[in-house]
């Protein structure tokens, strides 16, 4: 959707009409527009987001009002009850009989299950404004692959808004946000994702070194398709004023497992962690480690099932939850080791880098896997020498195979912060105009991008 | 318990549970103001707190502090 031209044209109309309204109109403005955006994809399921963001609404409005803990409760019981349940039915369909899942169900609900948690447990953070609220909720750019935004910082933004003032720095960084998440979806993300369609096609034809390197692909290609469209959505929200949250943060050079989930999908993770994580922890804060260990398997498994209700995701999420757990449990006894031993930090860090690439990728085989035979199939094809037909790289297209490498080094040196880019960057706009750079990231665009129509994972959720 | 003696009781917990030694409470310090204060460690530091001042907090006030004021502020008046 963000990477065809004919949405640029009428993102270039909408925002005409944005910014022509005087500024007491651009609020309703925002949320026309966003509407529009949503019926214009998914008019069947518009309903849905309605209904569900009337109820959270009116949830949040009597929760505000409620005098005691008992009816403080039951409001939030009766608010939550039908937005988590359309969520599951949802996933179930979509499990059991391949419904195809409403546009951005999953990054809207975990808004309204966030606003109706947060004014339950602080009336002041409730929104009394319809519109406000609305715009929350149904705002255009978070809508296909988030950030799930939080209502607070979301809404706290909506003043300035009304101010109707035209921000041209914000506009700028808004632009070019968008140009490089293009860059890296397009010509990072699609072409490490041809050549992983073409040999998951039928990984049984393949060697298992080809084999090795498309699931070492896994990660850095999650990471070009989803960071690049997130990208691309938060630089749109700019474009309208509004700033959205970060969703990754150099995963790549993360310390531990933990310090990863807190780089990575940092907007679902943090979401996890605050209404779910948090308080079951709290809750269980008498088991000492077992209610830890409990709420983190926990906390995984909901992170890995909201991608879908199916076995190779659950797996995902029990492996990502075995995986942390140790990991915070060893935690201090790691730090003692490492300073009795006096362990170069630098070299502490590269093992943790390899270390969390490798888990991640044994969990993305069954995340990436359509089915729990194709993940099962991949591991005994990597380990044993079965059935391995032996095609190798120099049977594979040139135009799939020849930018694999280069596109991982750069999906993954990017996924690491791309560092030393900043200095370069620095005296590259000391000596160059904006204008020039953006232009020859277009050109650059333009006659890189792969002809195949371009698809995007996370849109599926 | 005045002000003055939660906070210097309360910046005892906080370099023991962050392991900063020289930390220095503020009214306005958040989870992002302290490396080590993360989902994980927001626990224990919970745990201490209630060990440390010998209370419970109920779920709603747990949830509810938004920065150390409030923790300051909500142990003031349930350690009374």
């Amino acid at each position: 959707m963000f990477t065809s031209l004919l949405f640029y044209g009428e993102l270039t109309l909408a925002l005409a009409a944005f910014y022509l309204l005087p500024g007491r109109w651009r609020l309703a403005g925002l949320l026309a527009i966003s509407c529009a955006f949503y019926v214009s994809l998914a008019p069947r399921w518009f309903w849905l987001l309605a209904v569900q963001a009337l109820i959270a609404y009116a949830g949040g409005y009597w929760l505000a009002r409620a005098r005691t803990d008992r009816v403080r409760n039951l409001l939030a019981g009766a608010s939550l009850l039908p937005i988590v349940g359309a969520l599951v039915a949802l996933k179930l369909g979509n499990a059991l009989h391949g419904l195809v899942m409403p546009l951005g169900v999953s990054y809207y609900t975990f808004k309204l299950i966030s606003y109706v948690l947060e004014v339950y447990w602080d009336e002041n953070e409730v929104e009394r404004q319809p519109l406000n609220f609305a715009t929350y909720v149904a705002f255009g750019p978070q809508m296909i692959c988030g950030p799930i935004a939080r209502p607070r910082q979301f809404l706290r933004q909506l003043p300035r808004l009304q101010r109707g003032i035209f921000d041209s720095s914000q506009f700028e960084l808004g632009l070019f946000t968008i140009l490089r998440g293009l860059l890296l979806k397009l010509l990072i993300g699609d072409r490490l994702g041809l050549f992983i369609s073409v040999v998951d096609a039928a990984p049984q034809n393949y060697t298992r070194g080809v084999l090795l390197t498309v699931v070492l692909c896994y990660m850095v290609q999650l990471y070009a398709d989803f960071a690049g469209y997130t990208l691309i959505a938060i630089g749109i929200g700019r474009l309208f004023g509004i700033e959205s949250p970060p969703n990754f943060n150099a995963p790549f050079l993360a310390r531990n497992i933990q310090d990863f989930w807190r780089r990575w999908h940092m907007s679902l993770s943090s979401w996890v962690a605050d209404y779910l994580f948090t308080p079951l922890s709290l809750a269980l804060r008498s088991w000492g480690r077992a209610g830890l260990v409990f709420s983190l398997f926990t906390a995984m498994v909901v992170i890995g099932i909201w991608h879908g209700l199916s076995g190779t995701f659950l797996v995902f999420g029990l492996l990502q939850g075995l995986f942390i757990s140790v990991s915070a449990l060893t935690l201090p006894w790691r730090d003692r080791v490492a300073k009795r031993w006096r362990i170069p930090g630098l070299l502490r860090r590269a093992v943790a880098v390899v270390s969390i690439y490798a888990m991640m990728t044994v969990s993305q085989i069954f995340w990436q896997a359509p089915s729990m035979a194709a993940a099962v199939l991949h591991f005994r094809l990597l380990t044993r020498n079965v059935g391995n037909a032996g095609l190798q790289f120099s049977d594979i297209r040139t135009d799939v195979v020849d930018p694999v490498f280069i596109c991982m080094a750069i999906a993954f040196y990017h996924g690491a912060g791309s560092p030393g880019f900043g200095f370069v960057g620095r005296r590259v706009h000391a000596v160059v105009p904006n204008w020039v750079v953006g232009g020859v990231a277009l050109l650059v665009l333009s006659a890189l991008s792969i002809e195949a129509g371009s698809s995007f994972i996370y849109g599926q959720f | 318990m005045d002000r003055a003696a939660v906070t210097e009781k309360l910046t005892g917990i906080f370099r023991s549970t962050f392991d900063e030694p020289h930390l220095v409470l503020t009214d306005a310090m958040t989870a992002e103001d302290v490396a080590a204060w993360d989902s994980l460690t927001h626990i224990n530091l919970i745990l201490a707190v209630e060990r440390g001042f010998n209370l419970r907090f109920t779920m709603r006030e747990a949830r509810g502090m938004r920065n150390v004021g409030d923790l300051i502020a909500l142990l003031e008046k349930k350690a009374a």
